[in-house]
């Protein structure tokens, strides 16, 4: 019947499946869908979660130690290497399953661990520790007086859509995914649907991008689909770069079949016969596993001409993007896989009419693509019963920062941005109070305890002028600086400008001087640098306005946005820096210069006795020195002279 | 289709999809401009040129954004002024403060920008900007720190010239215009036609300069200092000089020269008459021995840089001919060494001239050791008009005072081959001049002049039908020649000039900013060329005694110095 | 360079757009590029030097010399960041005496920032030759840097 070895089936009977609802499955199909959804398995089997975040801590090393506990009990057991359930700050993550049983997911397991674990579950024995919860699925039996793993206060409340499969299936095995209903709406698309058809259901769905500004997908898809040519192309534009933001990443690792199926829609609705994804060379697992999704996809007849006898035609090519965050704006993808630098261009005209070799490209993210295969599975009216009226379905936020805990949420439209904190992220780490959340990244804007009540989606983010970006939230306790905070963002804004314009390649320059001269003691001690700082800090607010509305592409026009929000939201600590000198939250240091004024001084050493850092030097009466490098700035010398002769710069 | 739309109140007629640029330019609406250049796609980089719009939250560009039916612009609100003042500064703020040491001093886009804007105080602190300067190349001098990156030059470099030595590299605050592996000019694939200072708003781009040099010379007692100038200088003399015909000017410039101090200043008249009558020769010669296959000009020293590196296959097809700026200046030495007796060794000659690829011809470019030909020092036109004002020449208050110097007596078509077909129209008359039948009657042919950039055209001359054309710009020969060898056409002589309209556009030309009038200058050129129409072309130019021998050994030698080197 | 070639032969001679991907596929191998490499593709692809040099620095990834014995990466990530990794660089800095994008005089450490390496449970995270090393503290990037100056 089937390789029990390989957990892979013939293309033709997956194909048979893929056309047919689950109660018309005879009792042989059902049985080899639970067998790949390895919901009935003859063996133990361990599922590693092997993704970027876990593979420091060494696969290998597990992979010995349950070769080595097999031997010791003389037991064969199956080690699967899965994606990630999402609760980054769990790894390593372990899932134990023994036949006939729930699967057992574990967090912050070791290799020395494993053993013992191992010991008590092929007893039927669950141990408590480091258990996140079971994992039920439909035949098998669940372990009594065990939490269930979306009872974890971290997956509690989500809703699971596109998350769904990460961390429980082999993530390039395109059976695996069929076998959990992956690829059942291309199939059935290409078979009993045409793209008319389906393009309606797009409309109705209400889809909107998700990677920040929300625009109604559908606009983009009839410009696409109606524009006469002999050749259109659907881009997934998987260039996540955003520093702080890995929910692509971890989704890429986990489920690129997910994506891969989105991308097959949205080109046979549009009438693309081609379709890439650009991604970062920096990801080479979300790489490797691309590449081997699409060999599966393609062995297993979905991709390649004359799809499942349909007519229609798909290739979709993996392009390494080779590191530039600017290529995250469309157009500049677009230059990038022309071959030439990644500039983004003037829009008119829009890819969407003119994009590729101008030819017709829908260009849309991960996120955006990965939602459609569900859309189209259930219908668009299932689609809108989750979410708000105007934002309908779930959105992917990575949690990051002073945060309890770390990793990749998926949420309803509407949800509070205090659930994401409080509930899901554990609250603040150490149960400290929280300062902000940086939401949206490089482009994004700071938010503080008085809006956290603002459900997250367009409409209410529009109102209180907040960003969703591709969803990157950041949490910021007391000891975080967010004008330090600020000066980096602008940093790598200003790294990653693409130079074309002024307003953004002098921009960000100046506006990150000006932050630097806030943030940092004076390079030279003239009052040149005192007036510098002032005068910067009056103009930094119009700087961004210019930068805003006439920067050519987003980068340029959002690149100003922390800075923005920052100093609405934290004037009282941005005064602080530049004209006490003082960094609350104790992060930039040496802010101040002190000087020894060769006058005044007496030699009468109390400084030096004073000084906590010894970056005093000097004999009794005679004139002291401050040795610069080793001054903290912390001023203590200059709360004890008594001869006022220390100067502070 | 017509649409209306509203620009600061006041409704104006446009065509739908148009630039909004266009649009205001053809209502009298002047928005101030940067990277913008005329024939050339629209980059969008400066931002300087942004317009209001109502309903769209962010400014946009005026020169790439297209015009909607009931678009409402505001072209100079305050917050549209506030961006463009707040942008220019950011730049400024990065610009070098060396105005007033700067060649492009009062003449400068950036100058002209910061003026209308009235940019009347720098709230910006300045930072000092120190770039690389490139002087590898010894004709161009690019000077980074003065760059503002519009990229004008770039785009003429490829898409005018196809030669794309330069281009933008590195990203963000750290990009520049460089050459490959940032090795410099010299080791690009540049040709040297200068086209790219003649589109640089600012200082960064300029030629070699030689002025110092040659004022040096004109004041030192112990050396006659002559000059050789280029008929395409004549052509853009009226842009200088307040007078109107062309004779009036020519005597005007000669004055000024000589007042300036130049001893001896020459036409380079014979020279091209000579080297036309030569090309003539070759030319039948090659007929005669049935090559089938068509003579290039050589005069143009870009054009044949530019072979040599990227069609090496047509350097045999390169007439083997010298062209006349390296002729004049041996025969001009030994002239009137033995007019005057001063020995050659004093003897400096200056070649003035629209030409920038000549700059490296000078022997104070090459160093000791030269092959004595070309002149001693190349001045471009620009380069000539501020020795003249420096040393007091008031131009416009000159009389008729001097005439320049004969040598050799005077040649029919000597002004032409400032144009693109000039040279060829030479080669014509030549070849026509004892035929009693010919197509162009009174040597005015319509179909061979004009400013258009390819002109093909058949000609009948020694009973024979010829097949010509002329071409100029790099990018129109490369395009031109390609369809030429798919479709297996003949032509018998190709003339090829760098520069787009020929000399007249020269690297050198005085920088009129993107609007610059060829028209008038080719205008001019006919004009000067009716001067000469009542002598008939002879293969036997007059030659002054004693130059004979030289002239055939010279002859004999034809080697482009890029060879060479 | 006979890698260059049958690198080259893999792709359809004069096809622009593939620039990008052969020049990764030669950097993956040579490790660098130069100015060899850049005639050579001009030639094969048909596209001027200058435009493929362009190209090339745009990139964060194109490098035109050869990485230290030891490359040393420094995630740049918030999460990084807000735990320290401004501290960590400027150590590394103060250390080897080089910045981003330099090598040591002896070729033995070269430094870079890089984006999120995505290890923000364990931050701040640095990376010598792909190997990972997490809760990066000034003290321990001495030791980390005395450990790999010994293996000389």
């Amino acid at each position: 019947m089937i390789q029990e070895m390989t957990n892979r089936i013939n293309p033709r009977e997956l194909q048979e499946i893929l056309l047919l609802e689950k109660p018309e499955l005879n009792q042989e199909q059902q049985a080899m869908i639970r067998f790949l959804r390895r919901e009935r398995i003859s063996r133990p089997a361990v599922f590693l979660d092997v993704t970027s975040p876990s593979v420091i801590y060494g696969i290998d090393q597990f992979k010995v130690a349950v070769k080595e506990w097999g031997e010791n009990n003389a037991l064969d057991v199956d080690v699967v290497e899965t994606g990630s359930l999402g609760l980054i700050s769990a790894e390593p993550v372990i899932g134990i399953q023994i036949p006939g049983r729930a699967r057992l997911y574990y967090g912050q397991i070791t290799p020395l661990k494993l053993p013992s674990i191992l010991d008590a579950v092929v007893r039927q024995v669950v141990p408590e520790e480091n258990l996140i919860g079971q994992m039920l699925m439909a035949s098998q039996q669940p372990w009594e007086g065990i939490p269930f793993w979306d009872q974890h206060p971290f997956f509690k409340g989500q809703t699971r859509y596109l998350m769904n499969l990460c961390g429980v299936i082999d993530p390039c095995s395109a059976s695996e995914y069929i076998a959990w209903g992956g690829y059942q709406a291309f199939a059935k698309s290409l078979r009993y649907y045409t793209s008319q058809e389906l393009l309606k259901l797009i409309e109705e769905s209400n889809l909107r991008g998700r990677s920040g500004s929300g625009f109604l997908a559908a606009t983009k898809w009839l410009k696409v689909a109606n524009t006469p040519s002999d050749k259109r192309y659907v881009l997934c534009n998987a260039d996540e770069s955003d520093p702080g933001g890995y929910m692509h990443r971890i989704l890429m690792e986990s489920n690129p079949h997910l994506i891969i199926e989105g991308i097959m829609l949205a080109a046979y609705i549009t009438g693309s016969g081609q379709a890439i994804i650009y991604t970062r060379s920096r990801y080479p697992m979300a790489v490797k596993r691309l590449q081997k999704a699409l060999q599966e996809a393609r062995s297993a007849g979905l991709l390649g001409s004359d799809i499942l006898k349909s007519g229609f035609s798909l290739d979709i090519q993996l392009k390494r993007g080779p590191g530039a965050y600017v290529c995250g704006e469309e157009t500049a993808i677009l230059s990038s896989l022309e071959g030439k630098r990644g500039m983004p261009q003037n829009r008119p005209p829009y890819p969407a009419t003119q994009g590729l070799f101008d030819k017709p490209t829908l260009v849309h993210n991960v996120e955006t693509l990965a939602q459609v295969p569900l859309i189209i599975r259930n219908g668009p009216e299932w689609y809108k019963k989750t979410g708000t009226a105007e934002s309908s379905g779930t959105k992917l936020f990575s949690l990051s920062g002073r945060i309890s805990r770390l990793g990749v949420v998926e949420v309803p439209f509407g949800t509070p941005l205090k659930t994401l904190v409080n509930d899901f992220g554990g609250g603040v780490r150490n149960g400290q109070p929280l300062k902000a959340l940086l939401l949206g990244g490089p482009s994004g804007k700071f938010v503080t305890a008085t809006q956290i009540d603002t459900p997250i989606d367009f409409e209410h983010f529009e109102e209180e002028d907040l960003v969703m970006g591709s969803g990157s939230l950041v949490v910021l306790d007391e000891g975080c600086c967010p004008i330090n905070l600020m000066k980096n963002l602008m940093d790598f804004n200003h790294q990653e400008s693409c130079g074309k314009c002024i307003p953004c390649r002098d921009g960000t320059k100046r506006v990150l001087s000006i932050l630097k001269s806030v943030t940092t003691r004076p390079a030279n001690q003239e009052k040149f640098d005192a007036l510098e700082r002032f005068r910067g800090i009056t103009r930094i607010e119009e700087l961004a306005e210019v930068m805003k509305s006439t920067s050519l592409c987003g980068l340029g026009k959002t690149a100003a946005n922390p800075v923005i929000s920052g100093m609405k939201l934290f004037r009282e600590e941005m005064e602080e820096h530049v004209f006490d000198r003082i960094c609350r939250a104790g992060v930039c240091r040496n802010l101040r210069s002190f000087r020894i004024d060769p006058v005044n001084c007496t030699g009468c050493n109390i400084c030096m006795i004073k000084c906590p850092e010894n970056a005093i030097i000097g004999s009794p009466h005679k004139v002291h020195i401050i040795m610069e490098d080793i001054c903290s700035g912390c001023g203590k010398c200059y709360e004890v002279c008594k001869f006022n002769a220390i100067r502070v710069l | 289709m017509i649409i209306e739309i509203d620009v600061n109140g006041r409704k104006i007629k446009a065509r739908k999809g148009e630039r909004i640029l266009d649009a205001l330019k053809a209502n009298g609406i002047r928005v101030p401009t940067l990277c913008n250049m005329d024939g050339f796609k629209p980059t969008g980089s400066c931002r300087i040129c942004v317009v209001e719009v109502e309903g769209r939250p962010d400014l946009v560009p005026a020169c790439s954004y297209p015009v909607e039916e009931w678009m409402v612009l505001y072209t100079h609100s305050p917050r549209v002024i506030q961006a463009r003042r707040t942008i220019l500064e950011l730049l400024l703020a990065e610009h070098p403060e060396g105005c007033l040491t700067c060649d492009r001093n009062r003449g400068c886009e950036l100058q002209e920008l910061a003026d209308e804007l009235n940019i009347s105080c720098q709230n910006l602190s300045h930072v000092q900007v120190s770039k690389r300067i490139d002087n590898t190349s010894r004709a161009l001098i690019r000077d980074n720190a003065k760059c503002i990156l519009c990229g004008r030059c770039i785009r003429i470099c490829e898409e005018q010239q196809a030669v794309a030595a330069i281009d933008f590299l590195h990203r963000g605050s750290r990009i520049e215009v460089g050459t490959v592996l940032d090795k410099g000019l010299s080791y690009s694939s540049c040709v040297n036609c200068g086209q790219c200072i003649l589109v640089c708003p600012t200082g960064a781009l300029k030629e070699r300069n030689h002025m110092n040099d040659v004022v040096r010379s004109l004041h030192d007692p112990e050396l006659l200092t002559i000059g050789l100038v280029d008929p395409a200088v004549m052509a853009s003399a009226g842009e200088h000089f307040r007078s109107k015909g062309g004779k009036e000017l020519r005597t005007s410039l000669f004055s000024a020269l000589k007042r300036a101090g130049f001893n001896r200043v020459y036409e380079n008249h014979w020279g091209l008459e000579k080297e036309a009558t030569i090309l003539t020769n070759k030319f039948l010669q090659q007929i005669d021995a049935n090559s089938q296959k068509p003579m290039f000009l050589s005069s143009c020293p870009s054009f044949v840089q530019y072979v040599i590196q990227s069609q090496s296959d047509l350097i045999p097809l390169l007439a083997p001919v010298k062209p006349a700026r390296q002729l004049m200046p041996m025969l001009l030495r030994k002239q009137i060494s033995a007019e005057t007796g001063w020995p050659e060794s004093r003897i400096v000659v200056v070649y003035l001239t629209a030409c920038i690829a000549a700059k490296p011809e000078a022997h104070t470019s090459i160093g000791p050791g030269s092959d004595g030909y070309g002149p001693d020092h190349v001045l471009s036109i620009r380069e000539m008009y501020r020795v003249i004002r420096l040393l007091g020449i008031n131009i416009d208050k000159l009389g008729v005072e001097m005439l320049p110097d004969e040598f050799g007596g005077n040649a029919r078509s000597g002004y032409l081959p400032a144009l693109s077909g000039g040279m060829t129209e030479a080669i014509i008359r030549i070849l026509q001049s004892d035929a009693s039948e010919t197509s162009l009657p009174g040597g005015r042919p319509a179909r061979l002049r004009g400013t258009r950039e390819i002109r093909e055209f058949s000609v009948q001359a020694k009973g024979r039908t010829f097949q010509m054309a002329s071409i100029s710009g790099l990018t129109n020969f490369k395009n031109w020649y390609q369809d030429v060898l798919d479709k297996n056409r003949h032509f018998d002589l190709i003339e090829v000039m760098a520069c787009p309209g020929g000399c007249i556009n020269g690297g050198g030309q005085p920088i009129a900013g993107p609007h610059t009038d060829i028209k008038s200058r080719a205008k001019m050129v006919f004009e000067l060329d009716n001067l000469y129409s009542g002598i008939s072309p002879s293969e036997d130019l007059p030659l002054p005694p004693g130059l004979e021998l030289p002239l055939q050994a010279t002859l004999a030698t034809f080697l482009p110095r890029e060879i060479i080197k | 360079m006979d890698d260059i070639t049958s690198i080259l032969s893999k792709y359809p001679e004069g096809v622009t757009e593939n620039l990008i991907p052969v020049l990764q596929e030669i950097q993956d191998s040579t490790s660098y590029l130069n100015g060899e490499i850049v005639q050579a593709v001009a030639a094969y692809l048909k596209i001027p030097a200058v435009k493929i040099y362009s190209v090339a620095t745009f990139y964060n990834e194109f490098r035109f010399n050869p990485g230290g014995h030891y490359h040393i990466q420094v995630c740049q990530g918030t999460g990084c960041l807000l735990d320290g990794s401004e501290q960590i660089r400027r150590e590394l800095m103060r250390l080897l005496e080089i910045g981003p994008g330099e090598i040591t005089r002896d070729g033995w450490f070269s430094l870079e920032w890089v984006p999120c390496l995505g290890v923000c449970q364990e931050a701040p995270v640095i990376s010598i030759n792909g190997k990972i090393i997490t809760n990066m503290t000034p003290a321990k990037v001495k030791e980390v840097i005395a450990q790999y100056r010994k293996s000389r």
